[in-house]
């Protein structure tokens, strides 16, 4: 009989892992150094667009132009045992917004980069 | 050690089919409540203290937007029952378990703040126990309308998705300029009853 309890918590002792990355959205294109050129009241959604491409999401509020951009990273990773799995998957979001008047010209932007390393 | 512990431990082992733990984290931390902003404050400040929104609608008054925090963790056990001579059947449990922040600014035309809410949260959100085949037919647990990717990514394709869904894009949340939702939001009732899901 300790033989078969034995084999059986051998049993639960084998394990896997896995790991896994998913990645949706745009591309990172607005670090530092591409956004020191955009300045609030002359860059115009133009040269936005030219600089970033297309984005996530356009929206229109009266005379006002909104372009919102997206990167979603989800990171897992995965313990599996015979007896007892865990799975953890963290989601990070980076995104920048650019808000546009009637002139077409930038009255508010913002950007945000996810550190990897937090 | 003793035959019937060794027996015990043996049958314990043989019952015990599974525990399973998913834990999902969604975005970052907020770093303030709002309590901090006042009403009138410039949107450019806004910004520059709380970064980008993760959601963002146009309105009639002016501009919606939503920073969100959201963590979920998901625990299921499962017993077979095979070492009882009922190999066919299972004895599952489960539960949910969700925590988060969100915070919901409004501003007006002017790009000043108009109003502010935040709410934290951490409650169980739903748990389940069930007796059925082996192989598990039935989730007991479903947490999947709280870790759908952003609704930005299928922004440009709303006008392709099932006719129901379509016709009420001037309406759904997450089209840009028909208000915000969070996640897990029924669809049964609201702007989305139309889409008939």
């Amino acid at each position: 009989m300790p033989r078969l309890l034995i084999a059986s918590l051998l049993a639960c002792l084998l394990t896997a892992c896995a790991q896994y990355e998913s990645q949706r959205g745009v591309d990172v294109t607005w670090d530092t150094p591409a956004m020191s050129g955009f300045v609030v009241g002359e860059t115009t959604r133009a040269q936005v667009l030219r600089q970033l491409g297309p984005p996530s999401q356009l929206i229109a509020l009266g005379g006002e132009t909104v372009l919102y951009y997206l990167f979603e990273r989800a990171e897992g990773e995965g313990l599996i045992l015979i007896a007892y799995n865990r799975f953890a998957i963290d989601t990070r979001y980076d995104r920048a917004v650019f808000i546009f008047d009637d002139n077409d010209r930038l009255t508010e932007f913002a950007t945000k980069i996810h550190d990897q390393d937090s | 050690m003793t035959r019937t512990a060794s027996l015990l431990g043996a049958l314990l082992l043989a019952l015990l089919q599974g525990c399973t733990q998913w834990h999902y984290e969604l975005g970052s931390p907020l770093e303030t409540s709002g309590n901090d902003l006042h009403r009138g404050t410039p949107i450019a400040e806004v910004l520059l203290a709380l970064g980008p929104p993760q959601r963002i609608s146009g309105s009639e008054l002016g501009y919606l937007m939503a920073w969100e925090y959201w963590r979920i963790r998901e625990n299921t056990l499962g017993l077979s029952l095979g070492a009882l001579g009922v190999d066919f059947l299972s004895l599952d449990w489960g539960g949910a378990r969700v925590s988060g922040e969100f915070l919901v600014l409004a501003f007006d035309r002017e790009h000043r703040l108009a109003a502010a809410r935040f709410k934290r949260w951490d409650d169980r959100r739903g748990s389940g126990r069930a007796i059925q085949p082996s192989v598990g037919i039935a989730d007991i647990i479903d947490v999947d309308d709280l870790v759908q990717p952003m609704p930005q990514h299928t922004w440009g394709a709303s006008l392709f998705k099932p006719l129901p869904q379509t016709l009420n894009t001037p309406h759904a949340p997450d089209a840009g300029n028909a208000g915000l939702e969070q996640r897990g939001t029924p669809s049964g009732t609201g702007q989305r009853s139309l889409e008939m899901e």
